[in-house]
């Protein structure tokens, strides 16, 4: 977000070069009544990267990034965002915040552009430069054609992308997207890593919570697991994860077969559509130690990989008690 | 937090936001057209109970005040049932559409977005009161009604109508769904107007007693010789400048009637009429009744309205103040004037005579504490009005104010 028209100081806001301190949470709790939908949560959230919150349904994401954006007090424990505490500076903190919930409402008698204008308005900005901007965030997330366009006609994921354009518009210094890919085509997807990891570049804090696992693992720096409403230590997760499955696909399938019976490995068939078998292997260098034996036995072997993205791993290695 | 803090340009973000949704949308100009046609039959409908062109040439006024009296509470009315519709649903339509918390998220105020939109829904309200214009034009026109009389009813409707929109924000506020507050905000019109009506009637029947009620007046036997004075006086002959004597007015005492009834002691609720809107507008507008032998009478429904108000407060028990007021002794007509003095005035046998000027006379205070039938009762309740407009206002800001403490059941942030 370095380029485009640049925001006045008046507004209240940092420069875009400015260094920012990204989020800090520690020991936030939130209960709806005697539901504890955050029970114990700690993070760091760095500026200038991209975190991504993972946890099943009901781990408490969306509650957690409604108290990062200000809007929900949390019961107890401290959070940092951009630099102020938000228990006594809440304000500074929010506006400072561009915030994308996870299911976007529209104004349908306002047009896209009317739309992104307004919170550009809402942000302090005059009209003439709320407008500006609008015609620059739209362009960003390729909707520069339906700006005059009534948001009700948007698809799904048109209306994330101005759900998206919305959050940005005053270049804020902490994004928290709640679900930024759901609805998103392929190739929006790419084009949304794109843009989040232009903004981490900026030197912006990113903070993306989804269940699109494999699209986290290529844009997120860090990661942060919820479960039933705690961050959970992902390196004891991950040193649990004494197994990883590997697909091994070859031209001549009974050959290989034959091969793990032989070696005494355990195999299960893979996918259904192919000939590939999935073991189960502690590490890197014990599939490095079946490869060679394999190419030796003279296995047509001419595919080994990893199941699942390592993101998925430790999200299926938690107990996921789904809510 | 920046719960009450609040500038022009915040505040007009919400308010052009809230507008562009109501103008573009067409159902508001169905909605105006159906009231322009609806109020213009209303208008012909009263004209048809009197002689229009008679009225018009024979410089009648009584048509045009009744048919400004009618269009008046018909706005009126019709206001408060219009003005819930655009306010009742304001915040909390906003929230089912879940557009309401992005808008918390940003720089705005609780105060800002309370405003912004009890703002817009005031002004369509008002499109709806501006509507008439032409038809109160109309009565206008016909004579008898003044343009001051005109500006006062047109305020004191854009207040009571902002009165119900915040009401209708402070239950759009508070309410998990739109049905539940606009239900709310159209009881609360009820509570109003109609139900402070029933509670009054049925206070009043519980605040009677039988008992004799004391007048403030000369007794029966200085009023007789008084009366004989004035008849020595008439019956002489005096020179232009002469003066019939003053009635003594430090004899005044409280005489008990010699009769008991039962009274109704209206002074103890009058004050519950006060929140209704009928009522103030009707007592706000400078209309003028006319006195016939010291009683205040009225000709059109606002007065009437005003002066059984107004009545109500000076109560029965009260009495009469008859040494404050025009009174009869014998054949002579004796009315007080601001200086003073009091104009005599003889019924003879052949009807009235010229009146004539007594010589002035210091009144004595009058121990009557009572209201008066020209002392206004609805500053009283436009106070009362603002002041629960005032605690709905609050209502809202507090309900829209982030972030959120503790959360109403059945309601979400986004």
């Amino acid at each position: 977000m370095t380029d485009g028209p640049a925001l006045p100081s008046a507004a209240g806001l940092p420069a875009s070069s400015a260094p920012a301190p990204g989020i800090f949470a520690r020991q936030v709790r939130r209960t709806f009544g005697s539901v504890l939908a955050v029970a114990d949560v700690s993070f760091v959230a760095p500026a200038g990267a991209v975190t991504a919150l993972i946890g099943p349904n009901g781990s408490g994401k969306t509650t957690l990034l409604l108290m990062l954006a200000g809007l929900l007090r949390p019961d107890a424990g401290q959070i940092n965002v951009a630099g102020f505490d938000m228990a006594s500076h809440g304000y500074e903190a929010r506006i400072r915040t561009g915030w994308m919930p996870d299911t976007l409402g529209t104004w349908d008698a306002l047009s896209c552009a009317e739309i992104v204008t307004c919170y550009g308005q809402a942000y302090g900005m005059g009209k003439a430069f709320a407008a500006e901007r609008a015609r620059f965030m739209l362009e960003r997330v390729y909707l520069a054609e339906y700006a005059n366009a009534p948001a009700r006609v948007l698809s799904r994921g048109q209306k994330q992308r101005l759900g998206l354009a919305r959050a940005l518009v005053h270049d804020p210094q902490v994004v928290l997207l709640d679900e930024p890919a759901s609805g998103l085509d392929p190739r929006s997807r790419i084009e949304l890593r794109d843009l989040l990891r232009a903004l981490a570049e900026a030197g912006k804090t990113v903070l993306v919570s989804s269940h699109v696992l494999s699209e986290l693992e290529e844009i997120a720096d860090h990661s942060v697991f919820l479960q039933r409403g705690q961050s959970v230590d992902i390196r004891a997760i991950q040193r649990n994860i004494t197994q990883r499955g590997w697909r091994l696909e070859a031209l001549d399938p009974a050959a290989l077969q034959a091969f793990l019976n032989a070696k005494n490995v355990p195999w299960r068939p893979g996918s259904a559509a192919t000939t590939e078998v999935v073991v189960n292997l502690p590490n890197q260098e014990s599939a490095l130690a079946l490869l060679k034996d394999a190419i030796a036995a003279g296995v047509p072997l001419h595919t080994i990989a990893p199941v699942s993205g390592r993101l998925e791993e430790t999200y299926l290695s938690l107990d996921g008690e789904r809510q | 937090m920046n719960t009450w803090s609040i500038s022009l340009s915040g505040i007009s973000t919400v308010l052009s936001l809230e507008l562009k949704q109501r103008i573009r949308s067409k159902k508001t100009f169905i909605a105006l057209g159906v009231w322009f046609v609806f109020m213009g039959g209303i208008t012909w409908l009263i004209s048809q109970f009197f002689d229009v062109e008679r009225s018009i040439s024979g410089g009648e006024p009584q048509l045009s005040r009744w048919l400004f009296a009618m269009i008046t509470m018909f706005v009126m009315g019709m206001c408060l049932l219009v003005a819930p519709v655009f306010s009742a649903s304001s915040i909390v339509s906003d929230r089912e559409h879940g557009v309401l918390a992005t808008l918390q998220a940003t720089k705005l105020s609780a105060v800002e977005i309370a405003a912004g939109k009890l703002i817009s829904s005031w002004l369509v309200s008002l499109a709806f009161v501006v509507a008439t214009i032409p038809y109160i034009a109309y009565a206008v026109w016909l004579g008898g009604v003044t343009l001051w009389q005109v500006c006062v009813v047109t305020m004191v409707v854009f207040v009571e109508v902002a009165l119900i929109c915040t009401i209708g924000l402070g239950w759009s506020a508070i309410a998990s769904r739109a049905i539940i507050s606009t239900v709310f905000t159209y009881l609360s019109v009820a509570f109003m107007t109609i139900i402070t009506l029933i509670i009054f009637a049925a206070a009043t029947a519980m605040t009677q007693t039988y008992e004799q009620v004391s007048d403030w007046r000369l007794p029966d036997s200085v009023a007789r010789r008084y009366t004989a004075e004035l008849n020595t006086w008439f019956a002489e002959q005096h020179s232009d400048n002469a003066a019939p004597p003053a009635p003594p007015l430090n004899e005044c005492v409280w005489v008990q009637r010699d009769y008991a009834y039962n009274v109704t002691h209206t002074e103890y609720t009058w004050w519950l009429l006060l929140l209704d809107p009928f009522v103030i507008v009707a007592d706000a507008t400078p209309t003028s009744s006319f006195r016939y032998d010291g009683m205040a009478l009225a000709d059109d429904p606002l007065t009437v309205i005003k002066l059984a108000v107004r009545s109500t407060r000076i109560g029965e028990s009260a009495g009469e103040d008859r040494c404050g007021t025009a009174q009869w002794y014998g054949d002579y007509y004796v009315q007080p004037r601001a200086d003073g003095t009091f104009a005599i005035q003889r019924y003879g046998p052949h009807g009235s005579e010229s009146p004539s000027i007594s010589e002035a006379t210091i009144i004595p205070e009058s121990p009557f504490g009572g209201y008066n039938i020209d002392d206004p009762v609805w500053p009283w309740g436009m106070a009362s009005n603002l002041l629960i407009a005032a605690v709905f206002f609050r209502l809202a800001v507090k309900r829209l104010a982030v972030p959120y403490g503790v959360l109403p059941t059945g309601q979400r942030v986004a």
